[in-house]
């Protein structure tokens, strides 16, 4: 009698989570597709294998419990601190089931097979990175908590790197084949990355404050700048090895000092001129932000122009020239993945070799920490902007 | 003593201050009133040479500005503006201590000074020293703003429209204060404002500027009673005359020998409020307590009327 | 105030430029078989003594001239058909003799640039047609004149080729009408890019019927991939013989270099080649792993 008026049915009155429903379609499609992918050796097509197939049976049913209860939990409405919990749970069992995946599918002694992840295995990674990510935004963990959180996460996949529980997976496989060419093209990629961000820091920021002085120079800076960032960075890296070899040859002291047409100098020198529109634009916009009322009373109580730059306008204007150092050192670690083409090193070596050998693991042994790093980069610079800013109303 | 001769700023062709000239004896609370765009703040902001004069010069004690460093002149003069532009990202000690900081002192001098001025502020130290402005109320940051301005023992302080931020009541409150503090330092203020009630509380003379002239410049009781210009007159306000030039004296010069009924008022009251009470009340007359609290006589509602009115 | 630095500058470059006089900057392009040749070359020196710095597969081809002609590398290892690009001569059919065309770029380069051509090997990695192994075993084709003959007596190929080899006078062609045959557009699929992996990809798996492929002479997936290339035996295309190229200031500081790549480059011939470059490109093992086995089977190297 009492459900004779049925009452309207909304996702919330089941009790349902929004976004679960949709993690939980997700896990739901990652475990109805292949797991993994098997290639007889690095050049053939591979062969797609579910779950069941991919995996002992022991491991298997853990997978298939793992799958069942994320999606339960993520499901339902259960506090943001059980889904962080399950979303790390499940991350955890995923990195060591696909570990488990690539030594199964592998037989013992064979060299020449390759095992990597499948549309499956990035379906159920995507979908536990949803739940991860949203209920670190539920719980609005701070800053600090925050950086504290990767530096975790980093430690646990250096962890399960070391323990060698993935060294059956293909990617692995290209890595142990060039592991110290790879540490020497990490190294180029980083000193390409954060030096020019250096250099664009060095220069955009005196260029800023100058632009937010003088009025004047103020557009035509800006126009020219602007112009820069519009050139696509193949043709500016490439622009440039003319005049850096003509300087090379005929300036003394310049090929001894590492500039030359081709290599590193060229694709530093383009890094930077991209640098410089976020780092300026961003310090005058800053500068701009400062209340005049602030800027009027420290120019009334006498401070000269530089100490009413260094110890009121710049301080005050810091979050937003931090987060200007944010965009460009996301951008360069991404750009200097170019410095390949023209030979200046970096992890672009290996997604360009990878392309030329239809590679795709290699592709990925460049691709992957290019990412993970603008990734890392972006939390711990996000977390400092808003560190800088708490200070403030 | 500051002495202002024929100072003018020019923008273009429109004349923000036409030939200002004054002298402002030390020691005295002097108040620039006028309407917006009468070139009021443009007239201060040339003392410290925040807008560098057209034409004139201003003398401090003798020394003329334009010759001085403009930093060191400014160190030496106090400034609090209205929206007070305390440092968001330093504390209040810091806030204060920034022109002590700027002229070298050490670290001890300055540590006391900030403990002295925000105890004359009445701001507990324990409490306030290290808060940040955006943890205080409007009332307390303009404290801190004019404690900021005293730090370093100016003898001149400038302050453009201190108070116009403040809800009423704390208003009033600020400017007692703020009377209270410039008697007990000696410190020369001039201060400006668009509100002739402020002018005529705080001021011991009052300079009225319209379009960048200097209309008059008298004690409080002089303009009220003989306006230089109509529009001195208009500023004052034909309502409020009368109640304003009651404000100006006290009790203690209205009282006479007698008795009255009702509830006292005290001897350094002054005589709008007294008529408002007399009024309020429905008597004619009200006694009168010394500072010990005993009568020491009457006011009455006829004698306040007479001392209401133009002089004869 | 300027002098003392500027002299402490040109101190410093002098030191840089002495120290770096007596290494040998060993380069290569960025393909697997430039990454197998450059490390043939690095270990070879190596052992025999000359200091090496090692940039191998620094980048294409254009990238890689430019660095040998601004001094910034000594030595990589270029192909003799190449010569005809960089000097112009596209159309001069000297690059379809072997030993001419190296000849030729010898002198081209040294007089232009100062570039010393070493010993070439003799395999000859251009463009050429392969086969599945089982159809060219049972209709007997060794050749792409047997090949023409085949295909003229209605024999059944599906070519998997690039749209530039497909296009390109000096490429399919040229071989049609030197070898007296013609491919129709049904026995044809094209591939947008030049990439050999997925056309012997193609062949290999029968993809849409394919069961011939453009390839790359040397080509490491050819074998492993049962396929066989057919011989060029009119020379229609100009011959691409890989060859050490090194610049003659460095080779003068060092003139053993010569004697000691002279045999292992004529050690390399198509079929080492294409082996070696299997393993890189199929095997997935280090180049310098399989440059290290090459030299040690052959004793270049204990």
């Amino acid at each position: 009698m009492a459900a004779f008026v049925a009452p309207p049915v909304g996702i919330a009155r089941l009790g349902l989570d929004k976004l679960g429903v949709v993690v939980a379609a997700l896990l739901a499609v990652g475990a109805a597709s292949p797991f993994a992918v098997f290639r007889a050796n690095r050049i053939v097509a591979g062969e797609a294998k579910f779950f069941f197939a991919a995996l002992p049976a022991l491991a298997a049913a853990l997978f298939a419990l793992a799958v069942l209860g994320a999606a339960a939990i993520s499901l339902f409405r259960t506090s943001a601190r059980t889904r962080l919990a399950t979303a790390i749970v499940f991350a955890v069992a995923l990195a060591g089931l696909i570990g488990v995946a690539a030594d199964h599918l592998t037989p013992t002694g064979d060299r020449y097979a390759r095992v990597a992840p499948a549309a499956g295995f990035w379906a159920l990674t995507f979908a536990g990175s949803i739940l991860f990510a949203d209920s670190v935004v539920r719980l609005k963990l701070g800053p600090l908590a925050r950086v504290l959180a990767l530096a975790l996460g980093a430690a646990a996949f250096a962890l399960a790197l070391w323990s060698g529980l993935w060294n059956e997976l293909s990617i692995l496989k290209e890595y142990a084949t060039r592991a110290d060419v790879f540490w020497r093209e990490a190294g180029a990629h980083l000193v390409l990355a954060v030096g020019s961000l250096a250099a664009a820091v060095v220069v955009g920021l005196p260029l800023g404050v100058l632009m937010e002085r003088r009025r004047g120079l103020r557009a035509p800076a800006l126009n020219t700048l602007n112009a820069i960032q519009t050139i696509p960075s193949i043709a500016l890296f490439g622009m440039l090895i003319g005049p850096l070899g003509w300087v090379s040859n005929h300036v003394p002291g310049a090929a001894a000092l590492g500039v030359h047409g081709i290599g590193a100098a060229p694709a530093f020198l383009a890094l930077f001129l991209y640098s410089l529109l976020p780092m300026a634009a961003n310090t005058v916009v800053g500068l701009d932000n400062v209340p005049r009322d602030v800027v009027d009373a420290a120019r009334g109580m006498g401070m000269t122009s530089r100490q009413q730059l260094f110890s009121v306008e710049l301080p005050l204007a810091l979050p937003v020239i931090l987060t200007g150092v944010r965009i460009v050192l996301v951008q360069n670690i991404g750009l200097a993945t170019i410095a390949a083409l023209i030979g200046g090193g970096g992890f672009g070596v290996f997604v360009f070799a990878g392309l030329g050998q239809t590679a795709p693991d290699l592709i990925l042994l460049g691709a992957l920490p290019t990412v993970l790093l603008a990734f890392a980069a972006a939390i711990v610079l996000d977390a400092t902007v808003e560190f800088v800013s708490g200070a403030r109303p | 003593m500051i002495a202002i001769e024929g100072l003018r700023k020019v923008y273009g062709v429109d004349v923000a201050v036409d030939e200002v000239s004054m002298i402002v004896e030390a020691g005295a609370l002097t108040v620039i009133v006028g309407a917006s765009g009468s070139g009021k703040s443009t007239l201060v902001r040339m003392i410290n040479r925040l807008v560098e004069p057209t034409s004139g010069r201003v003398w401090i004690d003798g020394a003329d500005t334009a010759e001085l460093p403009v930093h060191e002149l400014r160190r030496r003069i106090g400034y609090a503006i209205q929206s007070h532009g305390l440092f968001p990202h330093r504390t209040v000690a810091q806030n204060i201590a920034t022109v002590p900081t700027l002229l070298g002192w050490d670290r001890r001098r300055i540590d006391a000074r900030v403990g002295e001025l925000l105890h004359l502020f009445q701001l507990d130290p324990a409490i306030f020293a290290r808060r940040h402005p955006h943890e205080l109320s409007g009332g307390q940051q303009q404290r801190v703003g004019v404690a900021r301005a005293l730090a370093a023992e100016p003898k001149l302080l400038l302050m453009d429209e201190p108070f116009g931020a403040l809800d009423p009541l704390v208003r009033a409150k600020a400017q007692d204060d703020l009377k209270a503090i410039q008697r007990q330092l000696s410190t020369t203020i001039i201060l400006v404002t668009h509100d002739m009630e402020e002018a005529i509380r705080l001021g011991d003379r009052i300079a009225v500027m319209d379009r960048g002239k200097l209309l008059q410049y008298a004690p409080p009781a002089e303009i009220l009673v003989h306006p230089a210009t109509p529009f001195v007159a208009a500023l004052i306000g034909v309502g409020d005359r009368p109640f304003r030039l009651l404000s100006l004296e006290t009790v203690a010069q209205a009282v006479e020998p007698g008795e009255a009924e009702g509830a006292v008022v005290a001897a350094d009251a002054d005589l709008r409020g007294v008529l408002a009470e007399l009024l309020w009340s429905r008597r004619a007359a009200a006694p009168v307590a010394g500072g010990d609290g005993r009568v020491i006589g009457r006011v009455t509602l006829a004698r306040l009327i007479d001392r209401a009115g133009t002089p004869t | 105030m300027r002098l003392p630095v500027l002299f402490a500058a040109a101190l410093l470059a002098a030191t840089v430029a002495t120290a770096a006089s007596a290494k040998v900057v060993v380069s290569s392009k960025i393909d697997t078989e430039g990454g197998v040749l450059g490390n043939v070359i690095a270990l070879a020196l190596k052992a025999n003594g000359v200091e090496v710095e090692d940039r191998i597969q620094l980048g294409g081809t254009p990238v890689v001239r430019k660095a040998i002609a601004a001094g910034e590398i000594d030595i990589y290892p270029e192909y003799t058909g190449n010569a005809a690009y960089f000097f112009n001569k596209a159309d001069d059919p000297i690059w379809k003799d072997g030993a001419k065309g190296y000849e030729e770029a010898k002198k081209l380069d040294y007089d232009a640039n100062k570039i010393v051509w070493l010993t070439p090997s003799p395999a000859n990695n251009t463009w050429a047609i392969a086969l599945r192994k089982e159809v060219a075993a049972s209709a007997k084709l060794a050749t792409l004149s047997d090949f023409g003959k085949w295909i003229s007596g209605g024999g059944n190929a599906k070519l998997a080729a690039s749209a530039e080899f497909v296009n390109s006078p000096a490429a399919l062609p040229a071989f049609q009408t030197a070898y007296g045959f013609k491919l129709s557009p049904d026995q044809l699929i094209v591939l947008s890019g030049g990439d050999t992996a997925a056309t012997i990809k193609a062949a290999a798996e029968q993809t849409n019927g394919a069961n011939a492929a453009m390839v790359y002479g040397t080509d490491g997936a050819i074998q492993p991939s049962g396929l066989v290339v057919l011989d060029d035996d009119k020379g229609v295309q100009p011959v691409y013989r890989p060859t050490p190229i090194i610049r003659e200031a460095a080779l003068q500081a060092n003139p053993k270099i010569a004697d000691i790549l002279k045999p292992i480059f004529a050690a390399l011939d198509l079929a080492t080649l294409q082996g070696l470059n299997a393993r890189v490109q199929v095997g997935g093992e280090p180049a310098k792993a399989v440059a290290e086995d090459f030299l040690k089977s052959k004793g270049f190297l204990k």
